[in-house]
């Protein structure tokens, strides 16, 4: 369940992108373009945008990477990198609107696929959970990322993430019990 | 026991699922566990909250394609595509050639791209056009050009005019390359996609639905660019392994000259040559049934059968799909297959002709996971097996009795 612990080459490999190593690029490409697609797939429910994100993601990465940091987390710098785009992205898309509104419900899959109004309360209860607290909900339990991780992406102490992380596990229960017939103590 | 409804404090839950214990904060959370049937009861509830809330798995994203955009738009060293268009049209300076080939020899990946874009290239250039005049003149105007701008990368150095044209022609021609790529049929929207290797050549495809096929050595695959209507058809000549994306009520079908498969969501092999088709399922179920027939077999996994030219569904038998789609990872398999049809997968394997002296010998059967590195090594494999010999003539294989 744990997410794998930042090999320790991990920083080489970003002193590498830092001093121009091409391939030290293309192996930070392969490792982290997949999982940064689902991560922007799932907020914008749509291929090419995500995509495209992607792409322009990686172009700044490396034009860019005079200013990267070894002593950071690479993958908390890459995914501080799609959040900021995914908001640019809708920004454009609608410049009347805030952003934050217009980030559209996170999905979920539940066991039974056919299931739909189970998966509906589902992704509701998340919806309804206050954008900080959902925030970091997705970014621990969707894409594996460690506290200190999830703390440097949003700009908050770890403590912050911490005190999200319970709220939002306390809500989702409270709000899923009977969708799930979860026996809770007391 | 305190007044609170909860025993213990909630963010030790959401700490352990979340994997931020350390091992000795996951101890006392174990003892705490066995303390106490309730615990566990409690607990469980959490964990199911956990798993009802996982997130829906993205589409599959093509890294190669993305990765070839990305060096294209970045103007990244001769390994990369810009470089490319110089190397298949003879214009990359000798040093740089041997550079990428070394690429290209390190590891099948960088071929299998290197691959892709060459069919593409040879596709989309002009049959007369004399490539290194427009390099020369070009170097012409750079040259030009450098003496008003000051070098802005230190790379430049060694050969300044020369690396300047390498980074814009390469970037042009790979623009113009990559449009083709991503919009491989925009100009005759009708038009199928055909996608053809070579012999000894594999290929990735991704389809329009995001779905994901490897084609084999001599194979050819049709696809429509968008998939419209009620179902996704894709036809196929040759051999190739599928990862159909699910999609609810649009089924996914493999016509063959021999046979029908529907499918919904699931990966599989399909191989149709010698006027027969042979479909082996890795996962999920397929409808297998032979064109312009209604009666159909249904396989799951590591299941198989085969159809020939307006026949029927053979039985279904258990196989190890690992095996048949083994071709992907530089191996060959043969499961009670004639001589002759696993010669001439040998051949398009190996790019390679290959004869038998005496025709009859075409009729015995063998089974069998090779290697692809060396075609010497499968025939004498083969040779000890069906006590056969081979002899190279000119450049061909021939098969014979032992002499």
């Amino acid at each position: 369940m744990s997410p794998p612990e930042s090999a320790p080459s991990e920083d080489q490999l970003v002193v590498a992108v830092k001093g121009g190593d091409e391939e030290a690029f293309r192996r930070l490409y392969f490792q982290y373009a997949e999982p940064l697609f689902g991560f922007l797939w799932r907020r914008l429910n749509q291929r090419e945008p995500a995509e495209d994100l992607v792409q322009e993601l990686f172009v700044k990465v490396w034009r860019n990477r005079a200013n990267l940091d070894p002593n950071q987390s690479i993958k908390a710098y890459l995914y501080q990198a799609a959040n900021h785009l995914m908001i640019d992205y809708f920004r454009k898309k609608n410049p009347v609107q805030g952003a934050q509104e217009l980030l559209p419900e996170h999905r979920t899959v539940t066991a039974e696929e056919d299931n739909f109004e189970k998966r509906a309360h589902i992704e509701k209860a998340l919806a309804d959970l206050p954008e900080a607290q959902r925030h970091v909900f997705v970014l621990s339990r969707f894409e594996g990322l460690r506290y200190t991780e999830i703390a440097s992406v949003l700009n908050i102490s770890v403590k912050t993430v911490e005190t999200h992380m319970n709220r939002a596990l306390k809500k989702l229960r409270h709000q899923l019990r009977t969708t799930l017939s979860l026996l809770f103590w007391g | 026991m305190t007044s609170d409804r909860f025993p213990i404090n909630e963010s030790w839950f959401a700490e352990v699922l979340a994997g931020e214990c350390d091992a000795e904060s996951l101890a006392a959370f174990q003892v705490w566990l066995d303390e106490d049937g309730e615990h566990r009861l409690t607990f469980s509830a959490y964990q199911r909250l956990w798993q009802s809330l996982a997130p829906q798995q993205a589409p599959p994203l093509d890294l190669f394609e993305g990765w070839c955009r990305l060096a294209a738009q970045l103007n990244l060293g001769s390994d990369q595509p810009e470089a490319w268009s110089l190397y298949l049209s003879g214009a990359l300076p000798p040093q740089e050639t041997a550079r990428l080939e070394a690429w290209r020899a390190a590891d099948p990946d960088n071929e299998r791209a290197f691959t892709a874009y060459q069919k593409l290239w040879q596709a989309a250039t002009p049959p007369a056009e004399p490539a290194f005049d427009v390099a020369a003149g070009w170097a012409r105007v750079a040259e030009s050009l450098e003496r008003d701008n000051a070098p802005a990368q230190g790379q430049v150095v060694a050969m300044p005019a020369r690396r300047r044209w390498l980074a814009l022609g390469g970037a042009l021609a790979a623009a113009l390359i990559l449009g083709l790529l991503f919009n491989r049929f925009a100009l005759t929207p009708a038009a199928q996609t055909v996608i053809e290797t070579a012999a000894g050549q594999q290929e990735q495809v991704t389809l329009p639905d995001g779905s994901r096929v490897w084609l084999n050595a001599g194979t050819r695959l049709a696809y429509p660019p968008a998939f419209a209507g009620t179902s996704r058809a894709v036809s196929l000549q040759g051999q190739a392994y599928f990862e159909v994306v699910h999609r609810e009520g649009l089924p996914f079908r493999v016509q063959t000259d021999e046979a029908e498969v529907t499918v919904l969501g699931t990966r599989f092999d399909v191989h149709s040559r010698h006027r027969r088709t042979r479909v082996v399922v890795r996962d999920g179920r397929v409808a297998l049934r032979g064109r312009d027939q209604q009666a159909r077999v249904i396989l799951g996994q590591d299941q198989m059968s085969t159809v020939r030219a307006g026949g029927r569904p053979a039985a279904v038998q258990t196989v190890d799909a690992k095996e048949a789609i083994s071709w992907r990872e530089g191996y060959i398999s043969f499961e009670r297959a004639r001589l002759a049809d696993a010669l001439i997968e040998l051949s398009l394997t190996f790019n390679q002709q290959i004869i038998l002296d005496d025709p009859a010998l075409g009729e015995r059967t063998m089974s069998g996971t090779f290697s692809t590195n060396s075609l010497d090594a499968v025939l004498t494999e083969i040779g000890l097996a069906l006590n056969l010999e081979y002899t190279v003539k000119a450049g061909v294989y021939h098969i014979h009795t032992p002499r």
